[in-house]
């Protein structure tokens, strides 16, 4: 008895010292829903790299199959209203939403993350102004601006969307950067870095982005899917990607009229869709609880 | 009585039982053969009109539901032969084809109760014939042999100055070759002869039907909008109409014609979509789809009908005057923005180019895969649909014909570094469900076959005709709806300097010396040797491969089984006057 208390007594005791990020990775796997999101995305993102070089069927190629005929072993999702395999455009159309996805948050934070740090560091003025634009923008109905932006652009294409989107969601995200600064720049570690002579770039990149880091990524991870929604449907429109480019939207959209007679032509493109939303939205949510274990519900 | 009979006698009451169950409780509609109390027919138009003003009219939308309100001197029968309509005869012709005589029926009134006479006639030409230049009318030309149309129709008078004009029989706005020595008689003296006239003054909606000077000089511009005053001979009025919801028409009390009519009232409801229309239907909601120039169904719901057993019988596919084909761009001049590769200045390699586009689209195919065989068929026979005078005969056109390796050949030697090919665009109206996946069609058989990536675009119906027509493409969606079964309908109205071309109102640009003097030549001239001049015009276009035919349109109509007399012709739906409903 008298030995294990010794033991207990002698035994240092070393606590695990976990960064925030494996910390945060430990909580992410411990999130099946974000799990599965991320398995599934890991797979969609595998899926369309795959298409690049190669597809069951050319995705442009008409009468591979009859017009509207239903899924078969040789067609899995079957053929539409032209007679292409359904099953190679939905690969292909995987390219498009996550290049519209990523493409378009790349942009935003590209334009929103230093607006708004420089807007929340330094205020003022500067700050006035953005934040008389981010309410003008949020007072304009963003599906006016995206059309407007899309017939402007001139021949609809992948970059015209993705201008149009990011156009139209970037105050999320300096919004979010902004707010993040104005809490970061009081705090003491702010407060040492600039007594100690750093620059404003050095403090807003190298000590205020790290820490608002976590919000940032969430946001991301969140406007991925609704920027997909939003070419969707702007390609249901008809203001999408060009043909024979396949859009999950435009795809739907042509099933639309056959919806009685050939279904998969509006289920398989909108199963995708639904699927990848989901799964980006799990994801979204198993980052915000892994990043901000303060907001979990 | 034997066991075996009993059986028997016992199996037949039992079939004879079944029979009756399954007749009663079928999916089938017991039509009787007598009439329904209720003659209210009722059915779907996808649009708005855009005018019932025979003045102005030029949609077969339009046309179809004037043809129930308004009446010519002569008009088409079902079987599309010219037939004396307000007048009770057929004109009496001079020898040189240059006078006509209308004798008029005395019985004829207005749906006011106004009386119908030879002074009506005038009215309605000349104001047809002023309104054509001023407001820009696409059929003011089918009076244009008449004597004076020239003049007339360079009149700017619009609205209540021209109302006021024709009143006083201004002569700025009076064809002197347009006279009525009484009320029943009108005389037209033509500047030239002109073996089409009859067929254009009989065309529904138009020109040349009668409308009433009491009713127009209301509203000169308008009056066909409100039910008070939208007036004419024809069996039907308007009776009530709410703008992009409905329209409802009632039969004229003791109309003069005959037969009388049946149907009592037509109730229209405008509904934007074509499946949404078919789907009320299917659910009751209409006696008929298809009518009012919207045969063009969506070709899932026509294949889905087909295959549903109790509906298939109700499915009417009838051949239309309709022709769709590819236009290039044939002219570069400075009013003329589209340029481009295809153009005649190009010589022989812009020609093997066009060639190349023309041979590497399997038609058969497209009709096969966009049309499903059913919706409509290969042009293999030149640009008249099928049917019509001047149709050059199955497989006649070369520019039908499939040729991947040749294409290939030809597009090889014409470009063979494919500059003249890269970034060409093909634009295409998508308000016929059928222009899109045509457009998609094409694409893709010019990538696989030419190695040529073309780009697509869709422009809103009436931009996209005022940019071809100004000749802003370089390759365009076109074709043409006959109005009245004779070639120069066609050849008149395309293309040559007669039609304006190269520059106005030309989506080509084509026109040469040849092309003018022969169409000048065939539209002089009467019976076969017009055709066998119109067929050598049909030659030159083909051998400048001025097109890329594509398919000719069949018409999906649906009708309820109760309904009896509704149905077509190549051009237009038989009319209301014709329908029963029957008990049901």
């Amino acid at each position: 008895m008298a030995a294990t208390a010794a033991a207990v007594v002698v035994r240092p005791v070393t606590p695990v010292q976990a960064s925030l990020w494996s910390d945060a990775w430990r909580r992410l796997r411990r999130n099946r829903l974000a799990l599965a999101g991320a398995i599934y995305l890991a797979f969609l993102i595998v899926v369309a790299l795959v298409a690049l070089v190669h597809t069951p069927y050319p995705m442009a190629g008409v009468a591979v199959a009859t017009p509207y005929s239903g899924p078969s072993a040789a067609h899995w999702f079957g053929a539409d209203n032209l007679g292409r395999d359904v099953f190679s455009r939905v690969m292909v159309g995987a390219q498009i939403s996550l290049t519209v996805g990523i493409g378009t948050q790349l942009i935003i934070l590209a334009v929103g993350v230093p607006i708004g740090l420089a807007a929340g560091y330094f205020k003022g003025w500067f700050d006035s102004i953005v934040s008389f634009f981010v309410n003008v923008f949020y007072g304009v109905p963003d599906l006016l601006v995206a059309l407007l932006l899309v017939v402007l652009l001139g021949h609809p294409g992948l970059d015209k969307i993705i201008i149009a989107i990011s156009v139209t969601r970037w105050m999320d995200m300096t919004r979010l950067v902004r707010g993040q600064t104005l809490a970061l720049r009081e705090r003491e570690f702010v407060e040492a870095a600039r007594a100690s002579g750093a620059k404003p770039f050095k403090i807003l990149f190298g000590h205020i982005l790290p820490n608002a880091l976590g919000p940032v990524i969430v946001q991301a991870t969140f406007g991925v899917p609704a920027a997909i929604l939003f070419e969707a449907f702007l390609s249901f429109l008809g203001l999408g990607v060009p043909a024979p480019q396949p859009s999950w939207g435009s795809m739907a959209a042509d099933g639309l009229s056959a919806i009685r007679i050939a279904p998969h032509m509006v289920i398989a493109p909108s199963i995708a869709l639904s699927l990848t939303l989901m799964a980006f939205n799990f994801l979204g949510d198993g980052l915000r609880d892994a990043l901000d274990p303060r907001s979990r519900r | 009585m034997t066991p075996t009979s009993f059986r028997f006698l016992k199996a037949l009451c039992v079939a004879a039982a079944t029979l009756m169950v399954v007749g009663a409780c079928g999916g089938g509609t017991n039509t009787g053969t007598s009439l329904a109390a209720d003659q209210t027919l009722k059915f779907p138009i996808l649009d708005d009109f855009g005018t019932l003003d025979p003045g102005i009219a030029d949609a077969e939308t339009d046309q179809e539901i004037q043809q129930n309100m308004f009446n010519g001197v002569v008009k088409f029968d079902n079987n599309l032969n010219v037939v004396p309509d307000l007048a009770s005869k057929m004109p009496d012709v001079t020898s040189d084809n240059l006078n006509y005589t209308f004798t008029l029926r005395k019985d004829v009134t207005f749906s006011n109760g106004d009386k119908f006479t030879s002074k009506d006639v005038l009215y309605s030409w000349n104001r047809a014939a002023a309104m054509s230049g001023a407001y820009g009318t696409s059929y003011g030309t089918n009076l244009a042999p008449i004597v004076g149309f020239d003049k007339v129709s360079k009149s700017k008078a619009v609205g209540a100055a021209l109302e006021k004009l024709l009143e006083a029989k201004d002569p700025t706005v009076t064809m002197s070759g347009l006279t009525a020595p009484d009320d029943y008689t009108v005389k037209a003296q033509l500047a030239f002869p002109a073996g089409w006239w009859l067929s254009a003054i009989s065309l529904t909606g138009s020109t040349g039907q009668i409308v009433d000077v009491n009713a127009v000089k209301q509203d000169f511009d308008n009056w066909w909008t409100n039910p008070a005053t939208a007036v004419g001979t024809g069996p039907y009025k308007m009776t009530s109409r709410v703008p992009k919801a409905t329209v409802d028409f009632a039969a004229v009390p003791n109309w003069w014609g005959s037969p009388k009519p049946t149907v009592q009232k037509v109730h229209l409801d405008i509904i934007n979509d074509a499946s949404t229309a078919i789907t009320k239907y299917e659910q009751g909601g209409y006696d008929l789809y298809g009518y009012g120039g919207y045969s063009n169904a969506p070709v899932a719901d026509v294949l889905r009908i087909q295959s549903t057993a109790s509906e298939k019988s109700q499915l009417l596919i009838h051949a239309k005057v309709r022709t769709t084909w590819l236009s290039f761009n044939m002219v570069s001049d400075s009013k003329r923005l589209a340029k481009g590769p295809f153009t005649m200045d190009g010589g022989q390699s812009a020609k093997d180019l066009r060639t190349a586009f023309a041979l590497a689209i399997d038609k058969k195919k497209l009709a096969t895969v966009v049309c499903s065989d059913v919706v409509c068929e290969a042009a293999t026979g030149g640009l008249i649909t099928k049917g019509l005078i001047g149709y050059l005969g199955d497989g006649a056109d070369p520019l039908a014909a499939y040729d991947a390796a040749k294409a290939k050949s030809l597009l090889t030697g014409a470009d063979p570094t494919g500059s003249k090919t890269k970034g060409l665009t093909y634009v295409y109206d998508p308000s016929n469900p059928l222009n899109k996946p045509t457009a998609e069609f094409m694409q893709s058989q010019w990538q696989d076959n030419l190695g040529v990536h073309v780009e697509l675009q869709a422009v809103s119906h009436s931009a996209f005709i005022k940019s071809r027509l100004k000749g802003d493409y370089v390759l365009s969606r076109d074709g043409w709806q006959a109005d009245y079964n004779h070639p120069q309908d066609w050849y008149d109205n395309l293309w040559g300097s007669a039609l304006g071309c190269p520059d106005s109102s030309c989506t080509t640009g084509y026109h040469t010396q040849a092309y003018d003097d022969l169409l000048k030549k065939a539209d002089q001239e009467t019976g076969d040797q017009a055709l066998a001049d119109y067929k050598k015009l049909a030659q030159m276009l083909i051998d400048d491969v001025v097109y890329i035919p594509l398919f000719y349109s069949r018409g999906s109509f649906l009708i309820k089984p109760y309904v009896k007399g509704a149905g077509t012709n190549n051009f237009v739906d038989y009319p209301w006057v014709g329908i029963q409903i029957l008990s049901h």
